[in-house]
């Protein structure tokens, strides 16, 4: 499934084997092992981003989720954030799948730049590096 | 008054020394002490224009940047300058002595 985006064509998969995800994130992917918790509708929400979910950002990378994670989605001033744990990262929205569909390609952004970098990033920059590591990794 | 994005790239640009990194779909700013790259941040792909950034989004701006909104909001007004922001970063342990001095310059 790809969802179009006005700077970029942008695609998200997920298992065979996993069940479809809830209506927040229908956008982002139909057979995708990502799920909201709770009630979807009610802000904030998190998002349950499931191991082997893969992510594919055409021209950037592809990343598969090697450990759970939690994507957190609020509502602010003019449209929604996603913010999770794992990265300092953020993106905005208009809709919360927006949000959702930014923030995962930000991670895939995040997760190539660090890549690229690696050699002349500082202690606490690898450390940071190193976390997302133990959640994503570039396929 | 609220904070506008040109605003943003001002101070990390101009009064903090960022250097704004080209290419891919996001906007980077990373700021780097003898090419070894100490801090950085990303701004929003949705970002458009000189739109306005709320207190919200504003910190966890300041979150990217190792420092509390309170001393982002002072260097977007000019109340503190770059020495103030790189002895939060110092005093975090994000860079050395030396990177402070060097930085401080």
């Amino acid at each position: 499934m790809a969802v179009h985006y006005p700077q970029q064509d942008y695609v998200a998969r997920g298992s065979q084997t996993t069940s479809v995800p809830g209506d927040l994130i229908s956008a982002v992917s139909v057979h995708g092992s990502v799920r909201s918790v709770g009630q979807a509708r009610m802000f904030p929400s998190s998002i349950h981003v499931e191991r082997d979910f893969v992510v594919d950002v055409p021209n950037v990378g592809v990343v598969r989720v090697l450990n759970s994670f939690y994507i957190r989605v609020q509502r602010v001033e003019g449209g929604f954030v996603a913010v999770s744990g794992i990265s300092d990262v953020y993106e905005l929205g208009e809709t919360a799948s927006q949000a959702v569909v930014n923030y995962l390609f930000s991670l895939v952004d995040e997760l190539v730049w660090f890549r690229e970098h690696k050699e002349s990033l500082s202690s606490s920059m690898l450390r940071d590096c190193t976390k997302l590591q133990f959640y994503l990794s570039l396929v | 008054m609220g904070t506008s994005i040109n605003d943003l790239r001002r101070v990390l640009a101009v009064v903090l020394g960022f250097e704004l990194e080209g290419g891919g779909d996001h906007v980077r700013y990373v700021l780097r002490v003898n090419g070894i790259i100490v801090a950085r941040t990303k701004f929003s792909r949705s970002w458009r224009g000189n739109q306005q950034i709320d207190d919200s989004i504003l910190s966890l701006q300041a979150k990217q940047m190792h420092c509390s909104v309170k001393m982002l909001k002072s260097l977007l007004q000019g109340r503190l300058g770059k020495e103030d922001y790189f002895r939060v970063l110092l005093d975090g342990g994000f860079i050395s002595q030396d990177d402070f001095d060097f930085l401080s310059r």
